[in-house]
């Protein structure tokens, strides 16, 4: 259990700088997850934070003591790679023994923390295999249970699921969550998977091109994105932009369509001219809804989902819209619709700065 | 005009043809092995003994094959062997009575028949054997026991009387050796090959040990031990170099780097060729004696000189012996190779040209003819001679280079000879 | 086979076996290696039963096993078996043992210091062997080599030693030379091994709080474990036939101590041009290097 407090972090590797002013508070006990397209620089925050890697300007602390000239077997952590990292000549049982033999425990110390570890991750069947004999799933989990053995005050995963399949995938997310109660520590968690972050993270940092862009829960992330990155980024299918101009005092010229905004909307949106609106799938409606704005568009594609479908609609050259409808709507490519909006619900977004509104 | 230029052509070559006739009409390539041309000190001599012997036979043309002194005996008999042998070979010591017992040479009675008479018989009666002479004698090359003048002078001892026996020869290394201490006090060949049992086999001898051959007693006697113990008191002391060549102790005494050398008559010709000293100088600076008597009374010596061979697959016998008998008797190539180049002694018993008997009347060539000449011992030749050198030599370096005693490397010996 | 695949069948390439002019295109490589190969060691194993002195005229006779039981009574052959185990495994574990040492030395060092040094590391291993018989040869002469120069100048001893005429010592100073030589092929081996190591591995090792020693030994080692196995299997049987290095510097001597197996089968074939013995000799030899080679095959495969 630590906290982390990053602050002001820049790294440069050679000119290039990767990490601009990172600035970001780790609570106690934690699970957060650093989340972004690659490179956005997440991983090398993560690295930062292990001290593989010697942070270029800026300072770090773990519970107030500053760390950036602290080696990495001198931090409290533990860490899991992408490519688990396990030393192939051992044994799953020397894997995971090995950091605690380090440090010099007695054999009968290791074997308990050992077998216990193994036990709570489904391994005791396979200690005594070497990791070639294992597979993705199991591996996965040996680097788990190697981390997991050193009780360290911070674990630290760098896309530790990348490279399982999708339903291994979901089943080791809650495999993960469950240790992390288990063991309460705090935990940094990087992926590039949106779900994964926004089911797994207590707080989430969205990153883009080296800075963090925001940081907060899963539903201040949904409901309020600071930014047209973070509300894109966000939420699956993908939030829906249409350029608008102001038109009048009550109204948004786009081009399909004029829509109707609130005094509360417009006093957001100032003078500005041009601007963007980012509209939710859960926001639209196919057909005439009453009282909502309308915009025309063309069907482009249909996926089929099983109990519900995305329908992608087209209404412009760069403007294209979701809306998820009943497996039973009946909709066809160039078919021609009409999209009911929620006005109350969309996000604004300056057309210049990208910054909500 | 066609016609003038094709009898033109004709002509031209009927030119060409002509020419040629010479040329075409009787040339013998002799294929000559040799070591005399692979060798800087001998190489220009040898060359120009052969331009001379070509110019004299115009039909005959020589190619000569340099090849290495230790590697030579080798050479010939895996040649024999493979059915390529040269014409004629130049060869010495172990190595003549190698390739006669591998049945490769051609027996030179009927060539040389008469010559013989011409020559001192001490020089080809060696080479008499029962499958006939084998060997014409080229040159006779004794060893003697050269010494520094300068440096036994500089030591305190008398330089016109070296050591005249072994025990002498102790003292006075020791003199030397205190006087010069990074010289050579005495040169010697301690390598493992057959001609280093030649060159020591009359040290072996003034000991009194016989190892092989006729009336041999064997190396594990106290003679041998003697010879042994001696030539490790000579590593101890720091009195010689071990492992080196012959070869290598000759520019080193040019250079006055060494005080006692046990080496054969050319090495006049070493010395001047590479200081560039004359004569007179020559005499001034080095002298050689027999070596130096051991405990039974006497010192010995070997012929080092070298043969000439025929081989019996040569297809131009007469070419063959032609040159032979060019390079052993004619006298301008006596004076000009033998003599001058060499420094060693022709078989011939008499000279008719003044110049070459003058040039025979040295003090170096006297002393040889005297003293050290009737001192030469016969040794066991053979092939068990180089299979013996191995075992024998290799105790040598063994008693020179280790602590081990003394009684165990003679044991060894024996034991290999008894194989 | 489905309907359709008979039809096919006689269009394409049988499946089943493969085509034999392809597999006919070997022959002619596999006649030149019987005849450069094959007839050699045929010939070596026909000559060893047999009595067979290129001196004299006669031919060669059959004897059995005579020649064997001689060899086995051969004080020298045993002391030359002694002396190429000796060159033979002293050159290849302190070579190897240095050629790692060196390849993790200079693991992380990089830019223009670190390539200098590796240049030089590797350089010996550019030297043809014979040059490095004469280098060696020179540098170890008693008077005006350079050894004993620097070792008098410094003062380590006060007269020349003679390295290569010393029963004691001359064994010692071939093999130094034949180090010097071997190191340069097992860094290389050594190194290449290390870069192939994955970086979360290493990592790992380093969050894991290993040391240098304890990465060294759990970590590396094991991936440097097979490289080095092979890489020592294929030196023991090259210097197995080391021939050049030992007869420049001393021809076997002083006496028999540097007299290594291949020496003496020389010595026996070339010097006293006895073919027959030296003939069971090389079948001895043959034995010696096909047991070695088996050994280590079982060990390789163990280990996987």
């Amino acid at each position: 259990m630590a906290d982390i407090r990053v602050a002001g972090v820049e790294k440069d590797y050679g000119a290039l700088t990767v990490l601009h002013d990172c600035n970001l508070e780790i609570r106690d006990n934690e699970f957060i997850v650093l989340v972004g397209p690659s490179g956005s620089g997440k991983t090398t925050l993560l690295r930062l934070i292990a001290g593989l890697e010697p942070i270029s300007r800026g300072d770090m602390y773990f519970d107030e003591t500053r760390v950036n000239d602290l080696d990495v077997s001198d931090r409290d952590i533990a860490m899991v790679f992408q490519n688990y990292g396990l030393y192939p000549h051992m044994s799953v049982f020397e894997n995971m023994a090995f950091s605690l033999r380090r440090r010099g425990l007695d054999r009968q110390q290791i074997d308990a923390k050992v077998r216990n570890a193994a036990e709570l991750l489904n391994l005791s069947d396979y200690l005594q295999r070497r990791p070639k004999q294992l597979s993705g799933g199991q591996r996965q989990r040996v680097a788990l249970g190697r981390a997991m053995v050193r009780d360290p005050e911070v674990f630290l995963l760098d896309e530790p699921l990348s490279n399982l399949d999708a339903q291994l995938r979901v089943q080791m997310r809650h495999e993960i969550l469950r240790v992390h109660q288990r063991v309460k520590a705090t935990a940094v968690y990087v992926t590039h998977d949106q779900v994964e972050a926004m089911t797994m993270g207590d707080r989430i940092v969205v990153m883009h091109q080296g800075r963090i862009q925001q940081v907060g829960t899963p539903e201040e992330l949904y409901d309020q994105p600071c930014n047209r990155f973070v509300a894109s980024f966000i939420g699956t299918p993908a939030m829906g932009f249409v350029a608008a101009r102001r038109a009048g005092e009550g109204g948004l010229g786009t081009a399909t369509g004029e829509v109707a905004i609130s005094a509360a909307q417009a006093q957001r949106i100032g003078a500005r001219g041009n601007l963007t609106i980012g509209i939710r799938p859960e926001h639209i409606t196919l057909g005439e809804v009453a009282g909502q704005a309308q915009l025309s568009a063309t069907v482009e594609m249909v996926e089929m989902l099983g109990a519900e479908q995305y329908v992608h609609c087209r209404l412009g050259p760069d403007e294209m819209l979701t809306a998820r409808m009943p497996r039973t709507a009946g909709l066809r490519p160039d078919q021609k619709v009409t999209l009911s909006i929620d006005m109350d619900a969309v996000h604004l977004f300056d057309a210049e700065t990208e910054a909500a509104l | 005009m066609a016609r003038i230029r094709m009898s033109r052509r004709v002509l031209m070559l009927s030119a060409a043809v002509f020419a040629a006739l010479p040329a075409m009409a009787q040339d013998i390539t002799l294929t000559f092995a040799n070591w005399a041309t692979a060798e800087a000190t001998t190489r220009d001599g040898m060359e120009q003994v052969i331009a001379r012997f070509e110019e004299a036979n115009p039909g005959i043309r020589i190619d000569s094959q340099a090849i290495a002194f230790p590697e030579i005996g080798r050479q010939m008999v895996l040649r024999i062997r493979s059915g390529n042998p040269p014409d004629v070979a130049q060869i010495a010591g172990n190595d003549t009575f190698l390739l006669a017992a591998s049945g490769g040479l051609q027996a030179l009675d009927d060539y040389a028949g008469e010559t013989l008479a011409t020559l001192k018989p001490g020089s080809y009666a060696p080479f008499q054997t029962e499958k006939g002479l084998v060997a014409m004698p080229w040159n006779q090359a004794p060893a003697g026991f050269w010494f520094s003048r300068d440096i036994l002078k500089g030591a305190g001892l008398d330089p016109d009387n070296p050591p005249a026996t072994i025990e002498d020869l102790n003292a006075a290394m020791a003199k030397v050796k205190e006087a010069y201490p990074d010289i050579i006090v005495l040169g010697m060949d301690t390598t493992n090959r057959a001609f280093s049992l030649q060159s020591n086999w009359p040290w072996m001898r003034a000991f009194g040990a016989l190892p092989i051959g006729e009336g041999a007693t064997g190396a594990d006697t106290p003679e041998m031990k003697a010879y042994l113990g001696w030539m490790r008191m000579l590593a101890q002391e720091g009195y010689i170099d071990p492992g080196r060549k012959i070869g290598e102790f000759r520019p080193l005494i040019a250079q006055g780097q060494v005080a006692f050398l046990w080496d054969q008559v050319l090495v006049q010709g070493v010395i001047q060729n590479a200081s560039g000293i004359d004569d007179a100088t020559f005499n001034a600076q080095f002298g050689v004696a027999p070596m130096p008597a051991g405990a039974l009374g006497s010192g010995y010596s070997f012929e080092g000189g070298h043969q000439l061979v025929m081989f019996d697959k040569s297809a131009q016998k007469d070419a063959a012996w032609k040159f032979i008998n060019y390079l052993a008797t004619d006298e301008a190539a006596a004076k000009l190779y033998t003599v001058d180049t060499n420094r060693s002694i022709p078989p011939a018993a008499s000279f008719a040209d003044p110049e070459l008997a003058a040039s025979l009347d040295t003090p170096v060539i006297e002393a040889f003819s005297t003293s050290i000449i009737p001192t030469i011992t016969p040794e066991p030749f053979g092939p068990d001679f180089a299979t013996a050198a191995t075992a024998i030599m290799a105790g040598v370096q063994e008693a020179v280079t280790s602590d081990r005693p003394i009684d165990d490397i003679a044991a060894d010996i024996q034991s290999q000879l008894d194989r | 086979m489905r309907p359709g695949a008979a039809k096919k069948a006689h269009l394409s390439r049988p499946m089943r076996g493969r085509a034999p002019l392809l597999d006919g295109m070997v022959v002619p490589t596999l006649i030149v290696l019987a005849l450069i190969i094959g007839y050699p060691v045929v010939s070596t194993l026909m000559l060893s039963v047999q009595q067979y002195d290129l001196i004299n005229d006669a031919a060669p006779s059959y004897v059995g096993m005579r020649n064997f039981s001689d060899i086995a009574s051969d004080q020298i052959f045993w002391t030359a078996v002694k002396n190429t185990l000796i060159y033979t495994f002293g050159t290849v574990f302190v070579a190897a043992f240095l050629g790692a040492a060196m390849a993790l030395m200079l693991e992380n060092l990089n830019g223009p210091f670190g390539n200098a040094a590796r240049a030089i590391v590797v350089s010996p291993w550019a030297v043809p062997f014979v040059v490095v018989a004469f280098l060696f040869r020179f540098i170890y002469m008693q008077k005006g080599g350079v050894l004993n120069a620097v070792l008098m100048h410094l003062g380590i001893i006060e007269a020349p030693i003679p390295w290569l005429n010393d029963s004691d010592l001359a064994l010692p100073a071939i093999i130094v030379a034949n180090i010097w030589t071997t190191t340069p092929f097992f860094f290389l081996l050594v190194a290449s091994s290390l870069s192939g190591i994955p970086d979360a591995v290493l990592e790992s090792a380093r969050v894991d709080r290993a040391g240098t020693w304890a990465t060294l030994y759990h970590i590396k080692l094991p991936y440097m474990r097979n490289p080095l196995v092979i890489g020592s299997l294929l030196m023991i049987i090259a210097n197995f036939n080391d021939f050049a290095k030992v007869w420049v510097m001393t021809q076997g001597g002083p006496g028999f101590s540097t007299t290594t197996l291949v020496v003496y089968v020389y010595r026996m074939a070339f010097e006293n041009f006895r073919l027959g013995y030296a003939s069971a000799l090389g079948v001895i030899w043959l034995i010696l290097l096909l047991v070695t080679a088996a050994l280590y095959f079982r060990l390789l495969r163990g280990r996987d």
